[in-house]
């Protein structure tokens, strides 16, 4: 019950794959789509705030960013919503440039 | 010699079932490049899957030219063109690998959702199998990867997935080039401005960019009739060729350290 209101990590390496790509659920085992529906959105339903661990992977193409992270709007969180809950972790400032941007096209 | 793979594994995928068979005739002669065409073939695994006999030379033996090429192909992204790069890990520099992983999949991506998207109009029967082809092959310490797929082709492409006054006012700007010369640019373009960021444009431009990390790394792309390169070392060239290749082939050359450890750079 408190669950609903506490704070969680994802790190994309350890939790989901070093080598996240695709967009769809056909087009792989580590796409986009699947992130989104099997870590992204549960963790926005039962969490207050999730910190993203992005850096380790072997590099995210804009299929799997977008289809991840623009997908979110699509599925009806609002940006506002996910800038003020989803806290990006990466060294590298133009991929969290690029997730904003699938959030505020 | 990837499309050639290629065009054959479709063309046999699409007679699978129907009775017809395809045979191989190897090159005659004792000459090293008869020879070289021989491995080849075999090293490709082509010689089985057309029921030719192996040649008298063992994998062992294949010349230094053949035998570090490598073939892949699929119809999903899965873990192959990750698996790639894999074995070049310590030995590409972390920047240039992690554009390489992303144009890689990108590539391949591009293949699966953007060229099959109309018939081919090869005159063969309609064959909707969305399927990409790999080689990769290293030597004198570069690495080469090719990707292809045998669908529509950019200049076909484009009209499909962007506005046609869109498409035709950017290639009034490459109005100097051929027609499918100017298609690759223009393509190249729309991908860049629809993020806004040059540095992370979305597909094509990302394979474009992928050789941005190294001093002396080549990308090229060829669809239609047209190819554009682009060299680190010479900047970018374009032309065109006198037949068409009906699909995409995307190219790139990049650096590899030694395989004992370190890289070049």
């Amino acid at each position: 019950m408190v669950e609903v209101m506490s704070d969680m990590t994802i790190n994309i390496v350890r939790d989901f794959s070093r080598t996240p790509a695709g967009r769809y659920i056909s087009d792989g085992p580590y796409s986009g789509e699947r992130f989104r529906e099997h870590f992204l959105i549960p963790a926005l339903r039962s969490h207050r705030r999730i910190t993203l661990e992005l850096d380790g992977t072997r590099g995210m193409g804009s299929s799997f960013l977008e289809e991840a992270f623009g997908g979110l709007i699509r599925r009806g969180f609002s940006a506002a919503d996910l800038v003020r809950r989803m806290i990006l972790r990466t060294a590298d400032p133009s991929l969290i440039a690029e997730i904003h941007g699938y959030w505020h096209p | 010699m990837l499309v050639v793979i290629a065009e054959i594994d479709r063309a046999q995928r699409m007679r699978s079932g129907n009775g017809q068979t395809m045979r191989c005739k190897l090159p005659d002669g004792e000459g090293s490049e008869q020879e070289i065409v021989r491995q080849v073939l075999d090293q490709l695994d082509l010689l089985r899957r057309l029921d030719h006999p192996p040649i008298s030379t063992t994998s062992d033996k294949f010349d230094e030219t053949v035998r570090h090429w490598n073939y892949a192909t699929g119809t999903r992204v899965d873990d192959k063109p990750g698996n790639v790069l894999e074995k070049y890990e310590g030995r590409i520099t972390p920047a240039l690998m992690t554009k390489m992983q992303i144009g890689l999949t990108e590539a391949v991506l591009n293949s699966v959702h953007h060229a099959y998207r109309a018939g081919r109009n090869d005159g063969c029967d309609c064959y909707n199998e969305r399927r990409w082809w790999m080689f990769t092959r290293e030597a004198d310490g570069m690495l080469q990867v090719l990707v292809c797929d045998l669908g529509i082709g950019i200049p076909r492409s484009l009209p499909i997935r962007w506005d046609r006054s869109v498409i035709k006012n950017l290639r009034a700007v490459f109005s100097s080039d051929g027609h499918d010369v100017a298609a690759i640019k223009t393509a190249l373009v729309l991908g860049e401005s629809s993020t806004g960021r040059k540095e992370r444009g979305k597909g094509l431009p990302q394979i474009w960019n992928a050789t941005q990390a190294t001093a002396d790394g080549t990308v090229g792309i060829m669809s239609g009739k047209g190819y554009v390169m682009s060299k680190s070392t010479t900047g970018q060239e374009s032309g065109t060729f006198g037949t068409a290749l009906l699909g995409t082939l995307v190219s790139w050359r990049v650096p590899v350290g030694p395989a004992d450890g370190g890289s070049d750079e």
